[in-house]
């Protein structure tokens, strides 16, 4: 079945351009279809004298579905669109197929926005976004485009909610912890002191429900540093989930309940800030040797980090 | 093992021909042509420089030769001042035109341009074509005021002819992939000694800084754009274009405690091929915490066995070859004060890591890598993989031999297969005799 620029509308006084792949023994050279060979040899031909007409716009449509990665296609497009005075939202609707079909392309996105921020209206977007990530709820390129959303339309309300969804849907949703970090900080306004104890409760509780989880314990780490509280406000949380017991020296750990290993990290941390060098390297030896033997060099090397700055202090 | 000329043959075969199933890579054709060229520099195959090349090889200085000239003929604009990124997106000149703002759709794109020249490097070409302040002119144009760079610049045919500037729009996503390309470019045609001379302006480097700063993620990653997730794509970028504009000095620009941050990170990415994860239940989410003491607690019963680990590019996410480049290329990138050791590679479990390669994702038959286990091999992956390899084969010799990296004798010839394998500058992602030949024209540069 020939391509709808073809069937369509008709070409006979154009002269297709042929690509110059740089004469014989070409680099690389990609065994094209033939459709795509004869729809870039029109594209040519009419971006050398940008035609603006809709059987160029149709052309673009049906390149773009056999590469969605023509960054010149899509820049053409856009000018295409605007200059003819297309139905934007009809666009809208034509890329919402496009990205079912290539969920991992950049450029897609960038011509959403593109399209979007002329619209003037968000009102498609949210709930596409919502299906996008219903395919893959860590597209990067999705979240990117919902912040870039929010940012254009002042939609913040809704969005911790939307983020508690998600993670709620899997608490190891990483995307969905970053995002909930725009929620709260993306505005760049002073949050106040009992948004952020908000937080951390929120992020103790994920922790508690699964305590190895990385995305929880940087979200829970990193309001800490934004709030500028001290390591040692999650001390206690800490000891529980690493089953830890100190006396002034020495750091035990319940090998049968110690159920985080970021939690014995943390507290070494801790231990390390207060100048409790020997509880603080027993950690990194625990973990090192026991409980996140994968990192034996990392943890090996903070130790001795601290052990040579309390000798250098001395 | 590593299957050295199983890689060699795989590379050369996609230089000449791919499966049309590339066609999504039509426009970005010089990174294939890259990815390729440097694989075969690092599996020693090229016949350039001084290093003795594989007695395998029959590429001969004929063929290279052949490459430089194409990377010009089919990619290096008319202006010579920026690259396409492939012969696909060239559209020749007309004269006749339908509108006075007609636009030019014969771009430069920055990664086109930092690809062609990383290629022309690795084939020992002198740059002398190029219109070196020109392309710096070029950078200046694709950097946007928040300090990101775009892929390139449109403009109208009119304001090429230099009647006006109006016309200009940018265009390509917003992420620090560009920045990096432009600080390459910059380094690689020694862009900062012609501004050093005044003969040109340079681009704005503490705009770049405060843009890659704004990126840097709660987590300690590096994020694509302020407020998006830490992505060891980003952190590689952000890392590398410091790197590049800083002469190195990476902890001046961001401070000991935020590069300590981003090693971390990069570290907490090593996880383990299967991804094991605790049982949880959804009901217990909002239970109190004092269930939770007498849980059990499966994954922290015992030391793991010594599994292959490869690299995540985010957390929580499944390792995948190209990420064993992003974090170890950053890694390579990071220096720890006071340590005698280079970079910080030497901190992830080399072993662990070369395995995941080798053993998982490595085809030992048709050569190449794919992005995980049980897939196709693809060049990105087949190049990314061979890159990381190569780093860590700089750490075994550094560090005292492939001895040091086995658990048992029987794992002994296969890490010490990837030996063999040339030594990377992971900033620039080329051989580093290839950034040792860069150096060279950089220093005959200054003394013009």
């Amino acid at each position: 079945m020939p391509l709808a620029y073809l069937s369509d509308y008709s070409w006979d006084d154009v002269i297709p351009i042929p690509q110059d792949d740089g004469g014989e023994n070409p680099l690389a050279l990609i065994a094209y279809h033939d459709d795509y060979k004869i729809a870039t040899g029109y594209l040519r031909a009419v971006m050398s004298i940008e035609e603006v007409s809709d059987r160029a716009l149709q052309l673009t449509s049906d390149l773009i579905f056999m590469n969605p990665a023509h960054y010149t296609v899509w820049a053409y497009r856009a000018r295409l669109l605007f200059a003819l005075k297309k139905d934007l939202e009809e666009e809208l609707i034509w890329v919402e197929e496009v990205s079912r079909q290539f969920l991992k392309n950049y450029q897609i996105w960038n011509h959403r926005e593109v399209i979007v921020d002329k619209y003037d209206n968000p009102i498609r977007e949210l709930p596409f976004i919502e299906e996008m990530l219903e395919l893959d709820s860590k597209n990067y390129h999705v979240w990117s485009y919902r912040q870039w959303l929010v940012r254009r339309f002042d939609l913040w309300v809704t969005e911790l909610a939307y983020t508690d969804h998600m993670i709620q849907d899997d608490v190891r949703n990483n995307s969905a912890w970053n995002h909930r970090f725009f929620a709260v900080f993306g505005k760049g306004e002073d949050v106040g002191q009992s948004v952020i104890d908000d937080e951390i409760d929120y992020a103790k509780s994920a922790i508690l429900k699964a305590p190895q989880n990385a995305s929880a314990w940087n979200y829970l780490i990193g309001l800490l540093k934004r709030g500028e509280r001290p390591m040692s406000d999650i001390e206690k949380f800490c000891n529980d989930l690493a089953a830890v017991q100190t006396t002034e020296h020495a750091v035990n750990v319940d090998n049968d309940r110690i159920s985080s290993a970021r939690a014995l990290e943390v507290l070494a941390d801790i231990y390390n800030s207060r100048n409790e060098v020997d509880k603080a390297a027993q950690a990194w030896t625990l973990l090192a040797e026991k409980y996140d033997p994968i990192r034996e060099n990392y943890w090996k090397f903070k130790k001795s980090q601290a052990i040579q700055r309390l000798a250098a202090t001395a | 093992m590593f299957a050295l000329d199983r890689h060699a043959s795989f590379f050369q075969h996609s230089l000449r021909m791919l499966p049309h199933h590339y066609t999504q890579t039509d426009t970005t054709r010089l990174a294939l042509v890259f990815f390729c060229v440097s694989a075969l520099d690092l599996l020693g195959y090229l016949p350039v420089g001084n290093r003795q090349c594989s007695s395998k090889s029959k590429i001969t200085k004929i063929d290279v030769d052949h490459w430089r000239e194409w990377v010009y003929s089919t990619c290096l604009l008319p202006t010579r001042d920026a690259f396409r990124c492939s012969p696909a997106t060239a559209v020749p000149q007309s004269t006749s035109s339908q509108h006075n703002d007609q636009i030019d759709y014969d771009v430069g794109h920055t990664a086109g341009t930092y690809f062609a020249l990383c290629t022309l490097i690795i084939l020992r070409d002198d740059l002398s074509r190029l219109d070196r302040a020109g392309m710096m002119r070029w950078l200046q144009k694709c950097q946007r005021p928040d300090g990101s760079f775009a892929a390139g610049v449109l403009q109208s045919k009119n304001s090429a002819a230099g009647s006006d500037d109006n016309c200009e729009q940018k265009f390509g996503e917003r992420d620090l992939r560009f920045g990096y390309c432009a600080a390459a470019t910059r380094w690689l045609i020694g862009g900062d000694l012609l501004a050093r001379k005044n003969v040109v302006a340079d681009i704005s480097i503490h705009q770049v800084f405060g843009y890659i700063r704004s990126c840097i993620s709660y987590d300690g990653g590096i994020a694509m754009s302020p407020y998006t997730e830490g992505h060891a794509g980003g952190t590689y970028c952000g890392v590398g274009t410091l790197r590049l504009l800083s002469q190195g000095n990476i902890n001046k620009v961001l401070g000991d405690a935020v590069v300590g941050d981003i090693i971390r990170w990069s570290i907490m990415n090593q996880v383990y091929a299967e991804i094991e994860q605790e049982a949880e239940s959804e009901d217990e989410y909002h239970s109190e915490p004092a269930s939770f003491s007498s849980s059990e607690s499966p994954l922290l019963r015992g030391p793991v066995v010594d599994r292959p680990a490869g690299f995540s590019g985010r957390s929580n996410k499944a390792p995948d070859t190209c990420y064993s480049f992003w974090i170890g290329g950053t890694l390579e990138m990071l220096e720890i004060p006071g340590s005698l050791n280079r970079g910080s590679l030497w901190l992830s479990d080399i072993r662990a890591s070369v395995m995941f390669l080798l053993t998982l994702t490595q085809n030992p038959i048709i050569g190449g890598f794919s992005k995980i286990a049980g897939t196709h091999p693809d060049i990105l992956h087949s190049y990314l993989g061979i890159a990381a390899l190569a780093m860590c084969a700089e750490t075994i010799r550094q560090s005292g031999g492939p001895e040091k990296f086995v658990k048992a004798p029987a794992e002994l010839d296969v890490v010490a297969s990837i030996l063999p394998l040339q030594p990377l500058d992971g900033a620039l992602c080329i051989s580093t005799s290839a950034k040792q030949y860069a150096e060279e024209l950089r220093s005959k540069w200054e003394n013009e």
